[in-house]
């Protein structure tokens, strides 16, 4: 049985077809948008991490361990400082160092901390940067480096950890 | 608490009796009801209508919409054939004739309105008195805007339609003083019939409706009893179906107020 409608006021409703045309042009309309909502998030998503693999690049170039030994003076007063820690090799001691470094960590600088040296750098997440020591103490040979800071970068996008690892002194050798 | 721009008036007007729902407009007022019961000096609606009018006079009603609900009694009703009609004035050319042959002339002095006439199915017309019909609107533009006048037939058959379904039977509404009883087969309305009774003789009535309907097969005996007067059990073949309002009894003080 099907629902009445008896009114001597109010005329019965209808179901007009221009109702259901614009019902179905707002669906249109709406799964459009929400289309290219997605696409849209989906981009800027795709830009954000070009950004920060180029900032990355950029971070690299200039601060970059590579880099960081920008003119003679600097590397003669490095090779000066490391080999009074009596690191001779240093070229060596660098390349295990970065090579412990996977895509997700940085280094930006290599500093010496009284007999021994502290590394800074900066990892897409704390994992990544758990792996590096991780990586250190097992292929590179620092068994007890430990991470002695840390801190989390709120004004970049993509949150990276920015850490120091302290190489104690007995580590270099 | 109303989301309504305006305050609602819903009444439900019988012969003898008169419930009033005033929902105001906004979250700080509550509702308000209005339950009276008196002498009708005369069986066209104008003792209702006066109630109705002083209770909205007390409280000082004004630019409200008002939704009136009448009583089986100020109503009569006719079922209309199947048939290809799209035009609504051709439905109500339809209705009036029909209602002429099933009531004689004087359905032409009512105010008649019916459903959309189907091609697969009756449909039901109905007719009220129109100098009750110009009281209410009479009534109603000192205190807002009329805004719907129904059957109290069409709420109660809109409150169970789902619960009736697809079954053959009769729906029985019990008002004080009046019995209509609606026919369905093939999930249509085969006939539809109102008669007036004292409250005593209610349930010989129904029962006497019921034997003189002739369905060997009987069939659900849906009964929307407002009286809380008769006690009935299933008459075979039939099957009784009790329909409660929304309190969960049909006992209940003013019923009415249920629907209003």
């Amino acid at each position: 049985m099907h629902p009445l409608f008896l009114d001597f006021v109010r005329p019965a409703p209808k179901r007009h077809p221009l109702g259901w045309a614009m019902l179905a042009i707002a669906c249109v309309g709406t799964a459009t948008l929400m289309q290219d909502y997605l696409g849209i998030q989906v981009r800027t998503e795709e830009g954000e991490a070009s950004l920060h693999k180029l900032q990355r690049r950029v971070d690299r170039a200039r601060n970059g361990t590579s880099s960081a030994i920008r003119d003679g003076a600097a590397t003669e007063e490095m090779a000066r400082r490391l080999q009074s820690l009596g690191l001779a090799r240093w070229e060596a001691f660098f390349a295990a160092l970065e090579t412990a470094a996977g895509d997700d960590v940085t280094l930006i600088a290599v500093l010496p901390e009284g007999s021994g040296a502290q590394l800074a750098g900066e990892a897409k997440h704390i994992t990544a940067a758990t792996e590096y020591l991780e990586q250190l103490k097992r292929n590179a040979g620092f068994g007890r480096a430990y991470i002695s800071d840390y801190e989390v970068v709120k004004d970049h996008a993509q949150r990276p950890i920015r850490f120091t690892v302290t190489l104690p002194a007995g580590e270099l050798k | 608490m109303s989301l309504s721009w305006h305050d609602r008036i819903h009444a439900v007007l019988t012969p003898d009796r008169v419930s009033i729902r005033y929902q105001p407009r906004g979250f700080a007022r509550p509702a308000q009801t209005h339950s009276e019961i008196f002498t009708a000096t005369a069986g066209d609606g104008s003792s209702a209508i006066a109630a109705l009018q002083a209770q909205l006079d007390r409280w000082k009603i004004k630019g409200a919409r008002i939704e009136v609900i009448l009583s089986n009694h100020f109503v009569r009703f006719a079922v209309m054939p199947a048939g290809k009609l799209t035009d609504e004035s051709q439905s109500n050319k339809l209705a009036r004739i029909v209602m002429r042959n099933t009531y004689g002339p004087l359905a032409e002095q009512w105010m008649v309105c019916c459903e959309p006439v189907r091609d697969d199915s009756t449909s039901l017309a109905c007719g009220i008195d129109r100098p009750l019909f110009d009281d209410l609107i009479r009534l109603c533009a000192n205190h807002g805007r009329l805004v719907s006048v129904r059957p109290l037939w069409m709420d109660v058959v809109n409150r169970f339609h789902r619960q009736i379904g697809t079954l053959p039977g009769c729906l029985v509404v019990a008002e004080h003083g009046r019995l209509t009883l609606g026919w369905l087969k093939n999930q249509q309305w085969s006939d539809i019939t109102g008669r007036f009774v004292l409250e005593k003789d209610a349930k010989h009535a129904l029962l006497e409706h019921i034997a003189l309907a002739n369905e060997e097969h009987g069939g659900h005996l849906w009964l929307c009893d407002l009286t809380g007067c008769i006690e009935l059990r299933s008459p075979p073949p039939w099957n009784l179906v009790k329909l409660f309002v929304a309190d969960g009894t049909a006992h209940a003080s003013d019923p009415l107020l249920a629907w209003s």
